[in-house]
């Protein structure tokens, strides 16, 4: 506002400045040819010059003024244009720099009035990628410059691209020999009303490795299956086997025993001392032999055993067969430390197995203390939960830590402590068989810890 | 009183021995009817083949059944004596070497009375045998003939 007022004032001073030159000029001009012809008019003689003067100034005035505003007005706006010109350049310059120089293809579209697709422009790397100088298509239409496009979903979908805005994207393989020759990533999209753009990356490297990744995945499916397909079958077969051992290897054993029973009870007096003790060793032969059996039994279908792995309460489970194994030995003190509230993830059924084993040992190999003490409890070592079961018993000496686990070895003699060698095996296999670990510490007359962890 | 049969299905000789002494042993007198494969054994029951012309529905006091036989096995003889008429209310001890939790499973699912595993000491088979015939001859009833 500030401003065109400033005009204003600017134009009033222009035109009075006009009147005042124009006529002054013309009074001058009249009053010099006056004097020059002697003639004396007085002031009131140049009124009349002053005012056609001034009017003919401010005419005059105007019009140059205005021929120079236009002038400069022209040149200033040559200059604008020019400019803008300038500007204009450096930006297309810009943009197609873009253009020319990514790595994408990009072939340009424009949709006209009769629906033809027409071919606009490509960039280099269109050439490149696409093996052809797209130079020669433009022009045509979208099925003239490419015909196998004809008819695919491509035409349809770059008419929508650049006459409804939606874009589209694909991916185009081309395969050679089950090989990938070729892949490209394909964007199609509206730069302008009625204009469109697609760009095509390549992608064949990825493609390749993607497939690559594929092949190699049901590789593995594969043989994994294989793998799972031949460890169910020697399940199958253990399970199996373990129903002959079971039954057919007991069989000659009960009429080993049988009859050595019956030779015993019938021919009596036919016998001497040793032929009778010979008869009894052989039966205590056959009834080992059925034991070993039972324990190879038990051992195997731990293996074979289907776990179902839930929450359970193990202070509770210990407290069970503590009390289980109390009763059996009615006549010794023995006392249990349970801390409550022990929760653990596992297979209850192979638990209690582990459970009753390794409390049936502490409580056996504590049968000659005065007062045996079998604790049962839970620690954190280095991040992993241990729990241990510890007793004030026997114990062995930590250089046969290593036969421990081994199936029907034995540190004591069967007159010490009674026992076939399977327990800590089974317990050991279960153990195992939750991704576990357990050991073993102890001195010789001390008592023994055994410590086990589940995962 | 009319002593009635007990029918020893079992081909296995030693234990066919073994049993026929313990049974000797524990005083049990019944008729000891003996069959060594499950072909004689459908034979008998059902009186069919070398047994035409026996009573079928003579009612055993107790049939004890091996499961592993040779040509048809413990279990399909147990099927096939519930199955008809005559023969399902036979008592029917489940009587084997097999520890097998399937067999035994399987054998009650058929409708064994009982499901007995064989010890190996002999001592102890003879002692089983006792409490069999303890129960079987003398405590367990069954019906009469059924005609």
């Amino acid at each position: 506002m500030t401003d065109s007022k400033n005009e204003r004032v600017k134009s009033v001073i222009r035109y009075i400045l006009f009147f005042i030159g124009g006529g002054v000029f013309l009074c001058c001009f009249g009053f010099i040819r006056d004097w020059g012809m002697g003639y004396h008019p007085g002031i009131t003689g140049y009124i009349i010059p002053m005012l056609v003067g001034g009017v003919t100034g401010i005419i005059i005035g105007r019009l140059f003024f205005k021929s120079r505003k236009q002038f400069m007005q022209s040149g200033v706006e040559e200059g604008e244009r020019k400019q803008v010109e300038e500007a204009l350049r450096e930006s297309e310059k810009k943009f197609r720099n873009i253009i020319e120089s990514s790595p994408m293809g990009m072939h340009m579209y424009q949709l006209e009035a009769d629906g033809r697709l027409v071919f606009t422009g490509a960039n280099p790397s269109a050439d490149a990628l696409l093996g052809v100088e797209n130079s020669q298509f433009i022009g045509k239409t979208i099925e003239e410059a490419f015909p196998p496009l004809k008819d695919t979903e491509v035409p349809e979908r770059y008419r929508l691209a650049a006459g409804k805005g939606i874009p589209w994207e694909t991916e185009q393989i081309a395969y050679e020999d089950d090989k990938i020759a070729g892949a490209f990533e394909v964007h199609a999209f509206q730069t302008s009303p009625g204009r469109m753009v697609t760009t095509f990356l390549e992608i064949t490297e990825r493609k390749r490795a993607e497939e690559e990744i594929k092949k190699l995945n049901e590789e593995l499916e594969q043989r994994v299956k294989e793998r799972t397909a031949q460890l169910e079958a020697a399940n199958k077969e253990l399970k199996t086997f373990n129903y002959s051992v079971s039954h057919d290897l007991r069989a000659p054993l009960r009429a080993i025993d049988g009859f050595s029973r019956v030779l015993l009870e019938d021919y009596t007096d036919k016998l001497d001392e040793e032929g009778k003790d010979y008869l009894e060793r052989v039966c205590k032969g056959a009834e080992r032999m059925s034991i070993l059996i039972d324990d190879m039994l038990k051992l195997s279908r731990v293996t074979t055993y289907e776990m179902d792995k839930k929450k359970v309460d193990m202070s509770k489970l210990v407290g069970r067969i503590a009390e289980e194994l109390q009763a059996l030995e009615e006549d010794r003190k023995i006392e249990f430390i349970i801390p409550g509230n022990i929760q653990i993830q596992a297979d209850e059924h192979l638990l209690t197995i582990v459970l009753q084993n390794l409390l049936g040992n502490a409580v056996k190999f504590t049968s000659q203390k005065e007062t045996a003490r079998i604790e049962f409890g839970v620690r954190d070592t280095g991040g992993i939960r241990e729990f241990f079961i510890k007793d004030n018993g026997a114990g062995f000496k930590m250089e046969y830590e290593d036969k421990l686990f081994v199936p029907f070895q034995r540190l004591h003699s069967m007159q010490e402590f009674s026992g076939s060698g399977i327990g800590l095996s089974i317990v050991e296999r279960i153990i195992l068989r939750h991704n576990g670990k357990i050991r073993a510490e102890s001195e010789e007359n001390k008592g023994a810890t055994f410590y086990f962890s589940f995962h | 009183m009319n002593k009635k049969v007990i029918l020893l299905i079992e081909d296995n000789q030693d234990d066919e021995m073994l049993t026929l002494r313990a049974m000797k042993k524990n005083n049990i007198l019944n008729e000891v009817i003996v069959l060594r494969d499950g072909e004689e054994a459908l034979d008998y029951i059902f009186a069919k083949g070398k047994y035409e012309g026996r009573d079928a529905t003579e009612v055993p006091q107790v049939i004890l059944l091996d499961l592993n036989l040779p040509k048809v096995s413990g279990l399909e003889i147990l099927r096939r004596i519930r199955e008809d008429e005559r023969t399902c209310l036979f008592p029917v001890v489940v009587l084997t070497s097999s520890n097998s939790e399937k067999d035994m499973v399987e054998s009650y699912k058929l409708g064994a009375n009982s499901y007995i595993r064989k010890p190996v000491d002999f001592d102890q088979f003879v002692d089983s045998v006792k409490q069999l015939g303890l129960y079987w001859l003398v405590l367990n009833e069954i019906p009469a003939d059924t005609k």
